[in-house]
């Protein structure tokens, strides 16, 4: 049988370089990612399907419910922090995500076809281009 | 298992209905026992992929193109009994790509059951994050791909260890 010969044990090593890549890439992304969090953003925009719903300023303590064809879901804005209030998705992974402030920062709720990211407005863009 | 491929009343277009057809039931349980008991982990959805098992130890036993059978069936009733649509479609997702780079780690004979594994589990997870995407029209939940590849290696290091214990087990049956 040679697919049994797959099974040898001499292969652990290379599985073992598998793991280990797999786990770099993990941690490499991860910092990657990581590190263009530390910017606090100044505004939250909401994409409802792949378009903009709304955009919401982060110093303005408000809420927003949307409704739209694949269910309700209410945002609120608490202390330039966004999070998901309630929501009637089955699986509420939307609601337990912590509260983002952070640029690039997002909560999806996958169901509702919703998402919600911090953004930073033109401004610091331009600050960033002159610096 | 090696009776699987043995046995020729087995090697028959009925031999092969019936242990697919045995081998789907067995999925269909693990999956019905993966949706009893959620397992505590800080990201939520992230599951063990039980079911997986039957797909990983399948390659070293069945042809792919009845491993794919078993897939594709054992998501259809899955989704239909424990899921919805969008169930469907994100196991579909994840199960073919895991597949597919499982079949192509297996060819390349460099692996065991474990690195397969832990690829399938990986590519799962990528998979599924591709339809997100797709769905959302948003690229948005990349920002979970560190987290995906991480538990992805863990749940198919997992699935691949209780693999080897059955594919050297069955191996003298």
């Amino acid at each position: 049988m040679t697919s049994l010969q797959s099974l040898n044990m001499k292969l652990l090593k290379n599985d073992l370089i598998i793991l280990f890549i797999l786990l770099a890439c993990a941690g490499l992304l991860f910092f990657a990612m990581r590190s263009k969090d530390s910017v606090d953003g100044n505004y939250v925009l909401i994409t409802l399907d792949g378009k903009e719903y709304a955009r919401l300023p982060l110093d303005n303590d408000t809420y927003l419910d949307i409704n739209s064809e694949f269910g309700s879901n209410r945002i609120r804005i608490t202390a330039g922090e966004v999070f998901m209030e309630s929501a009637d998705c089955p699986d509420k992974i939307c609601v337990h995500h912590k509260n983002i402030h952070a640029q690039g920062e997002s909560i999806v709720c996958l169901p509702h076809k919703l998402v919600v990211t911090i953004c930073s407005q033109k401004e610091s863009d331009i600050d960033a281009i002159s610096q | 298992m090696q009776f699987l491929n043995k046995n020729p009343r087995l090697q028959t277009p009925a031999g092969r209905v019936a242990v697919s057809g045995m081998l789907v039931a067995l999925a269909l349980i693990f999956s019905y026992i993966e949706s009893l008991v959620p397992i505590a982990l800080p990201i939520p959805g992230a599951k063990l992929g039980l079911a997986n098992l039957i797909t990983l130890t399948g390659l070293f036993f069945l042809s792919p193109m009845q491993v794919l059978i078993i897939i594709i069936c054992r998501i259809l009733l899955a989704g239909f009994m424990f899921g919805n649509f969008a169930t469907i479609i994100y196991s579909l997702a994840g199960g073919l790509l895991s597949l597919l780079v499982m079949l192509i780690a297996k060819k390349t004979g460099l692996l065991s059951v474990l690195g397969i594994s832990m690829l399938g589990g990986v590519f799962h997870n990528i998979g599924q994050l591709i339809i997100a995407c797709l769905i959302l029209k948003n690229t948005a939940p990349v920002i979970y791909l560190p987290y995906l590849i991480l538990i992805g290696a863990i749940a198919g290091f997992l699935m691949g260890f209780i693999s080897r214990l059955i594919c050297t087990a069955f191996k003298n049956f």
